[in-house]
């Protein structure tokens, strides 16, 4: 029986990037006897798709080769026919081919070195979000071998061979619902059920509860839904008695009753090494499972997904300098146009330059393009948005009402950015701190955007740096008084490497005659824009532009906010809302701080 | 409701027996602790010269009989309190000393000078076996019983002094007490601790010999550490603290009912599993560690505790608990003890072996209940059963011992589990069972010069050695 297939519409999509005759692999994963493509890559000299396969959830595997041929007919060559030997997941690997100058894209399963078309369906990120929830186990394993690739791999080896020997159990967390291995399937609930039973605590909404707008960009579509279920391990550290029970140890027990501890010292040889690795394994590992499946059948997952974090890790650390300067830390992505998640393991607090190689082969691997920053640590996604420390409300502007121009083109902000303004973080700035919060709401788009780790910098940081920059005296530090554009920019350049196209205007009328530059800014950086005149600063989110009728709205983030994070006060009294050119003062100049977006991975 | 004790029917006869001398007798009330409920399964006096003390004792033939004083205020406290700490190695978990019991003329508590003699006994008895942390010698009752028999009426009462209460208005007060035969029902529970799920340890310290003694608390000090944060199974499932130990067991025989003889010897079969942390602590993630050599823990302690037939899961969740840690200190406390040196050395072996004693299983005469003892390799039953007329009063055959409640290892297993390295492989290991380690050596070595000389003179005999299976 051949499966039924479907496709996510990410991987629709990023197919159509590609013009050019390449070889990519096709991960998927299997549900009512359906094939669900969520992911492929582009093969890269020195990388196998099999391997590949560990950075994707568990449940999802290579599952079927992509190609990118003009031709009409297709066959099997017997290149793609030894990749195909390598999909281990299923008897009918799948084969898709993209032609990209016909723009068409022909699926077939293989059957018996035959190919045979099939159809699909294509399902949106938000369809597979409502019928698998992802779940995520979060332990930590001790590891103690021998400084050596060779050690390191045996001793990991052997701790996959203990966690899938039935040693271990996992539990729901903050619940008391234990996964032992011997569950039966009958009174089982589905995961489905697990989820309902538990459903605050588990399903993480989105911080941004209202609608997208309609302005706002296609690809960073909130995913409202995404179930994450958090599991913790445990390990047995006992046996069970020979007489009863112990259906799961009898076979390893070589002696016939158990014997009294001993303990042996071993010394190290002369010629030994003596040095050894000590090392807590962070196991970070994500899977992925449809709501009908069995609770019952989350153990095997459960285990699966340790191998594969335990692999993962092994590889990490084999391949990597010994010893390792810094312990592993594991970073699960989302990018938004991929639609599925990407585990990296990195060593932890090593800088975002030194692992630009490593970022660059995931990047061409999975066909991503190379001028922003995707899998910087600080692009992770983000588990626990409701137990994060910050207060902070990002994009305030989501859910506002249309600003009204007919016809216009809209260019708004593209990403994150988190609402800075008076009175936060206990600071009292009310009356002189307006374009310190402005700088610090653009400093937090390069943050959320992955382009830096750096935090939005305080008051005290912005007078130091400018002090240092010799722009002001040593008697700034600590004083109330204003920056402006000119000083925004120097931070920027200084703090994280940004340089700002400046843009001036003699009055603010005038401003209503930039509207194509505007658009152009937010087409092509996407950065929200500091704007000084007069003794005000203000943010500017994005513009509205009728080129003909010259009709133009300004969405603006107001820095001068007194009031608490509530989304419904900030949009109700226009603390954020598109503005007319009357907005701005017509006596005043304006400068305009446009940073430019680093092209970097 | 006041304090009530159940006490085993039979232990009354061996008290009334031990009233036959003059003076006082004292010694230890030995059972669980379950809320306001004690439930006695023994009585042990104590022993005469625990405590070795030469200008004090002089005449060793009274070895015999238990000690005896004139005046209740002349017990020794001192002797009580060793004793104690003697007996609790030999508890199951769940089990601790109770209280203290006297037997002589009178009636004590109605006497001017007795009963702060026992109040200070008890407080001090209490205050001394919360020393070891390890042995957990007192019960979760701060309730802590005085038990008198009088040897000319042969009655008896006893009260109990609530040390919780601030000394001064410390008082005992009445208990009910009885002697019942089949005190409870007691419930089994078993349950086996692997040491092989522990990494092994590193020995660092490079600049002196390591010192056995302190590796060894140091893995006794984590052991207890994951074994107290440990979720507990109990026949595979997570239960309610609260629920009571056999109301599913109850149940489930519902279901398979008609077995009736299996029914009575139900034991409970309790897992253990760590709680692994879910993010590991960054400051000690990685670490490089420049060793001299490492421990390893191999092989399974077993455990078997006892509970009232009302026990709930929580208490039998912290028997076994109780039980593993109490047991593994006393074995490891026995073992550095019994060392010659303390130290992990060896300049020609890379592997030593260290066995400290086993556990063997002592039922008790009048209940299910059985007591620990310890046996080193090697070692035979005899002085297990010198001590335990001693220290308990009891009177046993070898045979009634269970001496395979946890097996021997076999010492060449240890060599073949280095067998994958190389270097290890024309070391044998050296076993350090106690203090005969050296004549350990010596025999060892005449053995292994006495089949060298076996096997020439069958060369010499035979002229090959395999001859002998050909014929």
């Amino acid at each position: 029986m051949t499966p039924k297939l479907k496709l996510l519409e990410n991987v629709v999509q990023r197919l159509q990037n590609i013009n050019e005759e390449k070889l990519g692999a096709l991960y998927g994963l299997m549900y009512d006897g359906i094939l669900l493509v969520i992911g492929f890559s582009i093969e890269v000299e020195g990388t196998s798709f099999q391997e590949l396969q560990s950075h994707f959830p568990t449940e999802v595997d290579f599952c079927g080769i992509v190609t990118f041929k003009i031709s009409a007919k297709e066959e099997i060559t017997s290149s793609i026919s030894d990749q195909l030997k390598e999909v281990l997941v299923s008897d009918n690997p799948i084969l898709l081919n993209y032609n990209h100058c016909e723009k068409s894209l022909q699926a077939y399963f293989c059957h018996n070195e035959k190919l045979v078309e099939a159809c699909y369906e294509v399902l949106t990120e938000a369809d597979v979000c409502q019928l698998f929830a992802h779940i995520r186990l979060q332990t930590s394993l001790p590891l103690v071998c021998e400084l050596a690739p060779d050690p390191i791999f045996e001793a990991i080896n052997a701790l996959q061979k203990k966690v899938s020997s039935g040693s271990v159990a996992f539990r729901i967390s903050d619940t008391n619902v234990y996964l032992f291995g011997d569950e039966m399937e009958g009174v089982s609930p589905t995961v489905g059920e697990l989820f309902s039973g538990t459903t605050s605590d588990h399903i993480e909404g989105s911080t941004r509860t209202l609608n997208q707008s309609k302005s706002s960009n296609n690809h960073q579509q909130p995913i409202d839904n995404l179930r994450v279920m958090r599991i913790s391990l445990l390990q047995k550290c006992t046996r069970d008695s020979q007489t009863e029970g112990g259906l799961f140890y009898k076979r390893q027990l070589k002696t016939p009753f158990l014997n009294a501890p001993v303990l042996q010292f071993t010394k190290r040889g002369q010629s030994e090494d003596t040095r050894r690795l000590k090392l807590m394994l962070p196991i970070d590992a994500l899977s992925m499972v449809h709501l009908s499946r069995k609770a019952s059948e989350l153990y095997n997952v459960l285990v699966d997904s340790l191998c594969r974090s335990l692999r993962l890790l092994e590889r990490h650390l084999s391949r990597g300098a010994l010893p390792p300067a810094q312990p592993p830390a594991t970073y699960h992505f989302r990018p938004p146009a991929v639609g599925h998640f990407f585990t990296i393991i990195y060593p932890k607090g090593k800088s975002d330059n030194e692992l630009e190689p490593v970022r660059r082969t995931f990047h061409q691997q999975l066909n991503l393009p190379t001028v922003k920053p995707l899998f910087r640590p600080s692009n992770c996604h983000n588990f626990n948005k409701k137990a994060s420390t910050s207060t902070l409300l990002y994009n305030v502007h989501e859910g506002l009402p249309a600003s009204g121009v007919k016809d216009g083109e809209v260019g708004v902000v593209h990403g994150l950015y988190a609402y800075h303004h008076y009175m936060q973080d206990g600071k009292d700035d009310n009356g002189w701190g307006c374009a310190y919060r402005s700088l610090q709401t653009l400093a937090s788009w390069f943050q959320l955007q992955g382009y830096t780790s750096r935090e939005a910098p305080s008051h005290a940081e912005i007078q130091k740096c400018l002090v240092e920059l010799e722009d002001k005296p040593p008697s700034f530090v600590g004083s109330r008084q204003w920056i402006g554009s000119t000083e925004v920019n120097y931070c920027l350049d200084a703090m994280l490497g940004v340089t700002c196209r400046i843009m001036f205007v003699s009055s603010g009328e005038e401003l209503s005659e930039r509207g194509s530059e505007l658009l152009m800014h937010f087409r092509t950086q996407g950065t929200p824009i500091m704007i000084g005149g007069g003794v005000l600063a203000h943010t500017i989110l994005g513009v509205d532009f009728n080129r003909e009728t010259g009709d133009i709205r300004f969405l603006v983030l107001d820095p001068h906010y007194t009031g608490e994070e509530d989304l419904h006060i900030i949009q109700s009294k226009g603390w954020v809302g598109w503005k007319k050119t009357s907005f701005w003062d017509k006596k005043s100049f304006y400068n305009l701080c446009m940073p430019v977006r680093p092209v970097c991975i | 409701m006041g304090r009530s004790v159940i006490c085993e029917e039979k232990l009354l006869g061996d008290l009334i027996k031990l009233s036959k001398t003059n003076g006082f007798t004292s010694g230890l009330i030995l059972g669980q602790s379950s809320g306001a409920k004690d439930f006695v399964v023994h009585l042990a006096r104590t022993p005469l010269q625990l405590t070795i003390e030469p200008d004090a004792k002089d005449n060793s033939s009274l070895k015999e009989t238990p000690k005896t004083w004139n005046n209740v205020t002349d017990i020794e406290e001192k002797e009580l309190v060793e004793h104690a700490k003697q007996v609790t190695w030999m508890l199951p978990g769940g089990m601790w000393v109770l209280g203290i019991f006297t037997i002589g003329p009178g009636d004590l508590f109605n006497e001017a000078l007795a009963p702060s003699k026992l109040k200070s006994v008890l407080t001090k008895l209490t205050k001394c076996l919360s020393v070891d942390n390890y042995k957990y010698g007192n019960s979760p009752s701060t309730e802590k019983l005085a038990f008198h028999l009088n040897s000319d009426s042969k009655k008896y009462s006893c009260r109990c002094l609530d040390l919780s209460q601030p000394q001064a208005s410390q008082t005992f007060r009445p208990v009910d007490w009885k002697f019942q035969s089949n005190c409870t029902k007691w419930l089994q529970v078993d349950c086996h601790y692997d040491f092989e799920q522990l990494s092994p340890h590193l020995i660092t310290d490079s600049n002196s010999t390591p010192m056995v003694k302190k590796l060894l608390k140091e893995i006794l000090d984590q052991s207890s550490i994951m074994i107290s944060k440990a979720v507990c199974t109990i026949d595979g499932e997570i239960r309610n603290g609260t629920d009571s130990l056999e109301v599913t067991d109850k149940k489930k025989k519902g279901k398979t009912s008609g077995n009736k003889s299996t029914k009575e010897e139900k034991t409970f079969e309790v897992n253990l599993y760590f709680q692994n942390e879910e993010v590991p602590n960054i400051s000690d993630s990685l670490q490089v560690v420049d060793t001299t050599g490492e421990l390893r823990c191999v092989g399974s302690l077993s455990c078997r505790v006892y509970l009232h037939q009302k026990a709930s899961v929580e208490e039998a969740v912290k028997a076994i608990k109780e039980d593993i840690i109490r047991s593994l200190s006393s074995r490891l406390e026995m073992h550095w003890d019994s060392l010659v040196e303390d130290e992990v050395e060896s300049p020609d072996e890379l592997v030593v072996l260290h066995e400290p004693p086993r556990r063997v299983l002592i039922p008790l005469p009048y209940c299910k209940v059985a007591f620990s003892d310890y046996l080193f390799p090697g070692e035979d039953a005899s002085e297990t059963l010198d001590s335990l007329q001693l220290l308990l009063g009891l009177k046993l055959n070898e045979s009634s011992l269970l001496k395979d409640f946890e097996g021997q290892s076999d010492p060449n297993q240890y060599y073949e589990l280095n067998r994958h390295s190389s270097s290890y492989e024309r070391n044998k290991p050296r076993i350090l069972k106690d203090s005969q380690v050296n004549s350990q050596l010596i025999i060892t070595g005449m053995i292994i010069a006495a089949l060298i000389l076996f096997t020439s003179v069958l060369i010499q005999l035979t002229g090959w050695p395999l001859s002998i299976f050909r014929s």
